[in-house]
């Protein structure tokens, strides 16, 4: 029996070590910094009016399909806040491998799990009555490839984007992955926000704060027109 | 032997410290967002007595996680000011070959107070112990005073079970009792605790009051723990002699937040004393708890439990193990009921079974 109850503390010990590596060698992928190359103003881009409105195509993104996740750490008991809700909704237009377009994220479907937290966050801070949408905004954003020319391989690119949120808009920079399977197109797009950008009080209750940094990671999930 | 017994219960099961670390499965990872005390157990903060009613809890008035119920509109002062307590009995019932007993113990009542200040912290434990039966005497074991001179440093001085270990109330626990971090244990500690966002370091040093331990004993423990989502696990290791022996303890721990419903704890200590005079003396400790929540506030425990102080001599194993139940029915209410089945050298396999009302203020 000695022997079993060893057995037992070995084995558990082992599968702890165990689980704790492949957590660890699974890390959350995070946003890369641009490259001074990606932020560096591009060659001036056609105007959008020069894109021939024939040429352009459209592509529908339902927030049902997708997801909006983000993360936030609350100090000083550095509580891990996990948000998420619908993906964003919208329509975006390309042409070739330019993608324009805004899609919108709805406020009001997100949430943290503890009813008095979410109301907070919703009704206190972001006012989701009067700010009802997140918005992510694409001018002429270039991928890497022609869109209709993507595959089902994720091919993985920095971009930069406009950000509104309570009223307010930021550019924002991050990584986003992108690939298309028959007329899906679906991806994932992952930024960092400085929360007091965009809000007027940094948002606490009881004594903990949020802290100024917030992850965003949204999953697009659209269909071509 | 009545009062061996209880004696023996009390020292078994009673506490002061109601922590809840199962809350890893909601990111929860530092014991300092429920509990004023970097260690966790005792009092909370008032973001603790939010989520008892947010996330805890099955049933939950408005007020209701507030001090006596919100019956005292304690709004005014709980940025400043910390009221707490607890109330704890149990019912044991132990069945093997050799004897079958049960008693209902009532072991503990007591209030505790905090002056909290963004950079410091006073706190004490004012209460009464029950010493035999029908004896009851007032004391305060645990007290300290705090400074967080930044976020996630906390500076702790005063009287108080040095942290080591991870922090159930239930001192039946081969990581608890045995270990000698149990009831009654609270030494004279300076604790240092730098708690981040993903790496935690805990250092005490401590010195035994003599009414504990007359031979002069002190000690350091050092915890590192590091947190990954809604992992944590750590080492730590323990140094402490006194005039009659060096002990140390090395040890592994794990917070394992799987999901939001299900969790488990891991501990495993290995313990080596080595006595002035006589033979080096290896032992172990082993406890892994998991449990699901079935329903908010509602959870299904499995226990395993070992305990051997001498691992060349199979007399002194205990090894418990089995299923439990800890509801949380509504704030302030923490009920338990284990039932595991027992191995020991001094009687066959049996029961060993108890039931833990704990209300807290």
């Amino acid at each position: 029996m000695k022997k079993l109850i060893i057995g037992l503390g070995l084995f558990t010990s082992l599968f702890t070590i165990f689980t704790f590596v492949q957590v660890a060698s699974a890390k959350t992928p995070v946003a890369k910094a641009p490259t001074a190359k990606a932020l560096a103003p591009a060659a001036p881009a056609p105007p959008v009016a020069t894109v021939s409105a024939k040429s352009a195509q459209s592509i529908l993104f339902k927030g049902s399909a997708g997801q909006t996740e983000f993360s936030a750490v609350g100090k000083p008991a550095m509580i891990k806040i996990n948000g998420k809700g619908q993906g964003p909704e919208g329509t975006m237009t390309y042409v070739g491998d330019l993608i324009s377009g805004t899609v919108k994220v709805d406020l009001n479907q997100l949430t943290t799990e503890i009813d008095l937290r979410d109301d907070h966050m919703k009704n206190k801070y972001l006012e989701v009555k009067k700010y009802p949408t997140a918005d992510l905004t694409f001018k002429d954003f270039k991928i890497k490839s022609a869109v209709d020319q993507l595959s089902a391989t994720d091919i993985e690119m920095p971009f930069t984007a406009d950000f509104t949120l309570h009223g307010k808009t930021k550019p924002v920079s991050g990584t986003m992955k992108i690939k298309k399977s028959e007329k899906t197109i679906s991806g994932e797009a992952e930024f960092s926000v400085k929360i007091m950008e965009y809000l007027e009080t940094l948002p606490s209750y009881a004594g903990i704060k949020v802290a100024e940094d917030v992850k965003v990671k949204i999953k697009l999930s659209g269909t071509l027109q | 032997m009545k009062n061996i017994s209880t004696l023996i219960c009390i020292f078994l099961f009673s506490g002061t410290v109601f922590s809840f670390p199962d809350m890893i499965r909601h990111g929860y990872t530092n014991c300092t967002a429920c509990h004023v005390s970097p260690g966790g157990g005792g009092l909370l903060n008032a973001y603790g007595r939010s989520l008892s009613k947010e996330l805890i809890s099955t049933w939950s008035g408005e007020k209701e996680a507030g001090v006596l119920h919100g019956l005292i509109n304690t709004e005014k002062v709980d940025e400043w000011l910390a009221l707490g307590g607890d109330f704890r009995s149990a019912q044991v019932h132990q069945e093997n070959d050799v004897f079958k007993r049960g008693r209902w113990i009532d072991m503990q009542k007591g209030f505790e107070i905090g002056v909290i200040q963004p950079k410091w912290t006073i706190a004490s434990f004012i209460g009464q112990q029950n010493v035999s039966e029908n004896q009851w005497k007032p004391y305060s074991t645990r007290y300290y005073a705090m400074v967080t001179p930044i976020d996630a440093l906390y500076i702790k001085v005063g009287r108080f079970i040095p942290n080591f270990g991870i922090n159930l109330p239930d001192h039946i626990l081969s990581t608890r009792g045995p270990l000698l971090f149990g009831y009654g244990m609270e030494r004279n500690t300076v604790e240092v605790s730098w708690l981040g966002e993903n790496w935690n370091f805990i250092l005490s040093g401590y010195q035994t009051p003599e009414n504990i331990s007359p031979n002069h004993q002190s000690g350091n423990t050092v915890t590192v723990t590091y947190t990954l989502s809604n992992f944590k696990t750590g080492l730590q290791f323990l140094s402490e002699k006194d005039d009659s022996q060096v002990r140390n303890i090395t040890g592994a721990i794990g917070y394992l937040g799987w999901t939001k419903e299900l969790g488990t704890l891991f501990e495993l200590d290995y313990v080596v004393t080595t006595p002035v005079a006589g033979a080096t003396k290896k032992g172990t400790s082993l406890l892994q708890r998991s449990s699901y929540e079935l329903f908010k506030g509602l959870h299904l425990v499995v226990l395993n439990d070992y305990f051997q102080s001498n691992l060349e001599n199979g007399t002194t194993k205990n090894y418990k193990y089995g299923p439990g139940i800890q509801w949380f029915p509504r704030p302030h209410f923490d009920l338990q009921a284990f039932w595991t089945r027992e191995q020991s050298s001094n009687a066959k396999e049996g029961d060993y079974a108890w039931l833990v009302l704990h209300y807290y203020l």
